[in-house]
């Protein structure tokens, strides 16, 4: 049986029993800083558990390493303290333990309401390390910063590659982060560009809080590193790309990176990540025996990144990554970094680099997403190259377990009590975004939506359910099993239906970028002056369709989908083929395709999706499509009857 | 007449009263850390004299920096305070002052014979940056590492270009460097090599102490930029040449240099070494705005290196260069490093990056001495490409006033061999 707690915690929560994560925090503004574990909306103060006397195991009895202000002292003592720790937390909070349970006094000394506590950094970075482990990225910023020539550089499949960040400027989630000022690339002969950087981007990235660490002239075995590791945080490596441009070469990034790194407040251990171990990649060649590990172990952490702009309601999802994308692991990049003495100190900060996967909707920073300002990315309808002013950044981090998750929290410029909302809201996002149908965050059921990038299977029926009605906050109803396990199997069938949407809505997304790349002079003159060019262009859009095929139809909505976006991109076939036919003199005609005549453009599209689902909600009727929408989508479909 | 102190100073002293630099210091090996100025032979122990309340000026009055293990909480109060002490102390010590000259039982209690006084980092250092400040050695290893036709990179002349180093393996002067191990660069098709270092290296470089520092988002005006500065130590930015070749691509050196860096235990003040203040180059072309000085200053410190080999007696000269061949000064490297907002807090370290002169005897590493070991030096006959195991790199810095100096003591390591 599942380990559960007496405190309830929604099964949607970041935080229940079998996460428990560390952080620091204030339970009131002009409080002293204590350290907590995250316990659902709970905070649970391990400096009162240490003063009741409860870490009462060989390791920890008598220690007062929880009475500091950070973790250092704690992540210094080394796995069998974080274990004994893992093991009196668990067992103080189980549903079956009476000592904290039973124990009123205790109870209101100890656990903080989340939305009460003020959380601040959670241990004392000495040095920061950033990497460069994702090769999906290493790729990408060959090609952007270098050149289409450039390859991935020849030391990158030899070592992990990594520089020195700056500590002095890594801040807690929640931190306004100040555009940066400086030079940027001259244009011509005149002097560099100089003011507030053009070229704002985040970078997704997690970091590994390192444990004792080792003494200056030793190393650490790679085989030995996870018991330097104490565990994971989500990481935004904030960039300035025209100022990192500029002054990279020949000492690598300062200035372009050092206003500001924000990291997320709980740091997940090893142990608790530790269901979620899966093999990493392989390496090919194979890596040198320092590095060559007998048990090579990635994490299964589905990542997210979604930007919030200013005066906008609501936030877009631009990357889902994994963890799991990165080619060097966290072991190996600690072995790596002490092979040549170099001294780790308990603290220190190892950024994984930026964490882009294969596909173009998980790469994990705007100058890929956007191939540096070349395709902007549409937020809602609001075009994007780069970041702007009162944007907010939100990273969230999770793994699905069998009935609980264990998560990161967010990593952003928001608070957490918001945060709940933004992921009951996010879930639905993708699709909502392609199909455009209105939904009401009223009535939003959202028991079992948290599993958008999971190849688990639902979770069994259980005794109880939290659904949130009217509003997000939890309240537990109980149901019959039958009950429970329809509603859990048609959230099921939702999670397919949005995951072959989410399929479609890349391949349109995709489709945008060509579509604004059709439309650009240079491309129009390149297809027109290169047969290759054009060549190219086709496989591209022959690709798209390709893809499209690979959706399977399993139902209408989906069939109806992705017609419509096999028929758009044929259309862009067509036109290039018209730019690649049409004579010099034919300008006029050519760009004539794009006028208000043509059906093609982002306008056109937009309002044939929207003619296509008035249809849908025609044809099946209001009741009919409540139940539908209540079915298969998880909301129910009013905004548009109300409209209507 | 010359400032003259009770305590007796040779002549050839780095430590007169014109200096009395700041350092931390064990009396005894289990003792715990004090603070100390250096005056002549001696440490005048900071804390036996804010005791006694000698510190009565209207910053330090009743303050608990001096009774700190590191300078950093003193740095923290700014030039006004470094001011007042630099006056108090040299009032204490001066010929003609008695409170302390004539106090038997303070004397005894607060001046602790060098020799006896083990020294230790001053600073606690939170972030350590290195710059790349000195235009020959920026060309010479332009040369050296991506060939002939390579110029300095054309961003160079536009901004002090630096880069993060590693904090945590700074050490005192004295402590011994192990040889790194690491890759370097594979030969044809095979994997890399991986070994101990053959490229071992120093850098004569000297490092900024920060003082009061700024909050994130927030810059430092290049005007203001010296009341940030507390003062200068010299650094060994200790080099593994093959390694950083193959690691440095396109992110910059990392264990290539993070195995070791080795700083002097007395930090001279600005306020010391003014006296020695003199212009700095030209800069063509003219630097923006924000790094345009109204007055722009380098200093006139005379720096050596020397080498002596396990076994031999002597050490060798290997280079003399000087402070003011540095073409980005320290108050541009500080304001720079600002410009984006990054925050500096008391006691980071600003290395200027290795000091290289125009002659061939000014080079600040052996990478350039021996163009990357092609023309070997000679150490009193011993051949040396590179460092090698047993070797011994002392670092000598002074400032030559009239009659008196201003130095900066040492800056030494020797290189052990790696392990296994």
């Amino acid at each position: 049986m599942a380990l559960k707690s007496f405190i309830q915690v929604h099964p949607d929560s970041h935080f229940p029993i079998q996460n428990l994560p560390y952080g620091a925090f204030k339970p009131e503004p002009a409080a002293p800083v204590r350290l907590g574990v995250a316990i659902g909306d709970y905070v649970l103060d391990l400096s009162e558990i240490a003063k009741a006397g409860l870490f009462d195991g060989p390791m920890l009895t008598g220690s007062d390493c929880f009475l500091q202000a950070t973790l250092n002292k704690f992540l210094a003592l080394g796995r069998p303290a974080w274990k004994e720790a893992r093991a009196t937390l668990q067992k103080l909070l189980s549903a079956t333990e009476p000592t904290l349970r039973d124990n009123a006094d205790l109870r209101q000394k100890s656990l903080v309401p989340m939305s009460k506590a003020e959380m601040v950094l959670p241990v004392e970075i000495g040095d920061y390390t950033d990497f460069f482990s994702s090769m999906h990225h290493a790729k990408n910023c060959s090609i952007i910063f270098r050149g289409p020539q450039s390859p991935i550089p020849p030391n990158w499949f030899h070592l992990p590659i990594a520089y020195h960040g700056r500590a002095s400027s890594i801040v807690i989630s929640g931190t306004d982060i100040t555009r940066p000022r400086g030079q940027g690339y001259p244009a011509g002969d005149s002097p560099p560009y100089f003011g507030p950087s053009l070229k704002l981007d985040f970078e997704l990235e997690m970091a590994a809080v390192v444990g004792p660490g080792n003494e200056l002239g030793k190393t650490i075995d790679v085989n030995e590193a996870a018991d330097h590791i104490f565990g994971l945080v989500l990481m935004n490596d904030w960039s300035a790309r025209d100022i990192q441009a500029w002054e990279y070469v020949p000492l690598g990034p300062f200035l372009g990176k050092s206003f500001g790194t924000t990291i997320s407040p709980w740091i997940v251990t090893l142990d608790a990540l530790e269901p979620f171990a899966c093999e990493a990649p392989k390496q090919d060649p194979h890596p040198l025996p320092y590095l060559a590990e007998k048990n090579s172990k990635n994490y299964d952490i589905a990542l997210e990144v979604q930007i919030k702009p200013s005066g906008q309601k609501d936030s877009s999802v631009v990357t889902r990554s994994n963890f799991k994308n990165l080619y060097w692991t966290v072991t190996q990049q600690l072995a790596h970094h002490t092979i040549n003495g170099c001294n780790l100190r308990p603290g220190d900060l190892l950024g994984t680099g930026t964490i882009s996967g294969p596909e173009p909707d998980s790469l994990g920073c705007l100058l890929e997403l956007t191939w540096n300002g070349q395709k902007p990315l549409s937020l809602n309808g609001t075009p994007r190259k780069f970041l702007e002013d009162g944007d907010e950044v939100i990273f969230t981090g999770c793994c699905k377990g069998d009935g609980y998750n264990v998560g990161f929290g967010t990593c952003a410029e928001i608070s957490l009590e918001i945060l709940r909302a933004e992921n009951a809201k996010q879930t639905m996002k993708s699709f909502r975004q392609f199909s455009h149908f209105g939904y009401s965050s009223s009535t939003t059921v959202t028991f079992t939506f948290h599993g958008d990038h999971s190849d688990s299977p639902p979770p069994p029926p259980q005794e109880s359910k939290e659904i949130p009605v009217e509003t997000p906050v939890p309240i537990t109803v109980h149901l019959p099993q039958d009950i429970a396990a329809a509603k859990i199997q048609s959230a099921y069938r939702a999670r397919v239906i949005r995951n072959l949407y989410k399929q479609i809505a890349a391949v349109n997304s995709e489709a945008d970028r060509l579509q604004l790349l059709i439309q650009r002079q240079e491309t129009v003159d390149s297809i027109r002056s290169d047969d290759r060019e054009k060549l190219r262009m086709n496989e591209t859009l022959m690709r798209l369709l390709l893809k499209l095929d690979s959706v399977p139809g399993i139902n209408p909505t989906v069939r109806e989908a992705r017609r419509k976006v096999s028929r758009r991109v044929v259309e862009l076939q067509e036109i290039v083929d018209g730019i690649s036919g049409a004579k010099l003199d034919g300008d006029d005609e050519c760009f004539g395709a794009w006028g208000p005549r043509g059906i093609f453009s982002m306008r056109d599209w937009d309002k044939a999706v929207e003619e296509m689902e008035e249809r849908f909600c025609r044809e099946r009727g209001g009741p009919e499509m409540e139940r539908f929408c209540a079915e298969y989508l998880g909301f129910r479909c009013l905004q548009r009857f109300l409209g209507e | 007449m010359a400032l003259k102190s009770f305590i007796q100073v040779h002549p050839d002293s780095h430590f007169p009263i014109q200096n009395l630099p700041y350092g931390a210091f064990k009396p005894e090996p289990a003792a715990p850390v004090r603070l100390g100025v250096a005056i002549g032979d001696y440490v005048l122990d900071l804390s036996e004299i804010a005791k006694a309340g000698l510190f009565d000026g209207p910053m330090l009055t009743g303050s608990d920096c001096f009774l700190q293990a590191t300078l950093n909480k003193f740095l923290a109060l700014g030039r006004p305070a470094w001011k007042e002490a630099r006056a108090t102390l040299q009032k204490l010590l001066s010929a003609t002052e008695p409170t302390l000259r004539d106090n038997a039982d303070l004397r005894q209690k607060s001046l602790v014979p060098m020799s006896k006084a083990e020294m230790v980092l001053p600073v606690e250092i939170g972030d350590y940056t290195d710059f790349f400040s000195s235009m020959h050695h920026a060309k010479n290893c332009s040369i050296i590492f991506r060939g002939p036709q390579s110029p300095i990179p054309p961003n160079w002349f536009h901004l002090p270009i630096a880069y993060h180093g590693r904090a945590s393996s700074i050490v005192i002067s004295g402590t011994d460097i192990t040889r790194p191990r690491g890759q370097g660069y594979p030969a044809g098709d095979s994997p890399p090599y991986f070994g101990p270092s053959l490229k071992l290296d120093f850098e004569l470089e000297m490092a900024a102490v920060v003082g009061p520092g700024n909050e994130l988002g927030k810059t430092i005006d290049v005007n203001e930029a010296a009341d940030h500065i507390f003062g200068l130590v010299l650094m060994n930015d200790w080099s593994a040449r093959d390694i950083q070749a193959w690691e440095y691509v396109p992110l910059g050196p990392f264990l290539g240099k993070s195995f070791g860096t080795t700083i002097s235990p007395w930090i001279v003040t600005l306020d010391a070494l003014e006296p020695f203040a003199c212009e700095a180059p030209k800069q063509d072309p003219h630097p923006l705005p924000y790094l345009a000085e109204k007055n722009s200053k380098n200093y006139d410190i005379t720096l050596e290196v020397q080498i002596k080999p396990s076994g031999q007696k002597d050490s060798s000269v290997v280079t003399r260069s000087n402070f003011k061949n540095l073409y980005w000064t320290v108050t541009q490297q500080l304001a720079h490093h600002t410009i984006n907002g990054c925050n500096l807090r008391p006691g980071d370290l600003l290395g200027t990056g290795t000091i290289s002169g125009p002659e061939p005897d000014s080079l600040g590493c052996l990478l350039e001495l021996t163009w990357n070991g092609q023309k070997p030096l000679s150490l009193n006959g011993t051949p040396r490409k590179f460092l090698e195991d047993g070797d011994e790199v002392i670092f000598t810095g002074c400032c030559k006033g009239d009659g008196y100096n201003v130095g900066f003591g040492t800056c030494a390591g020797k290189v052990l061999p790696s392990h296994d």
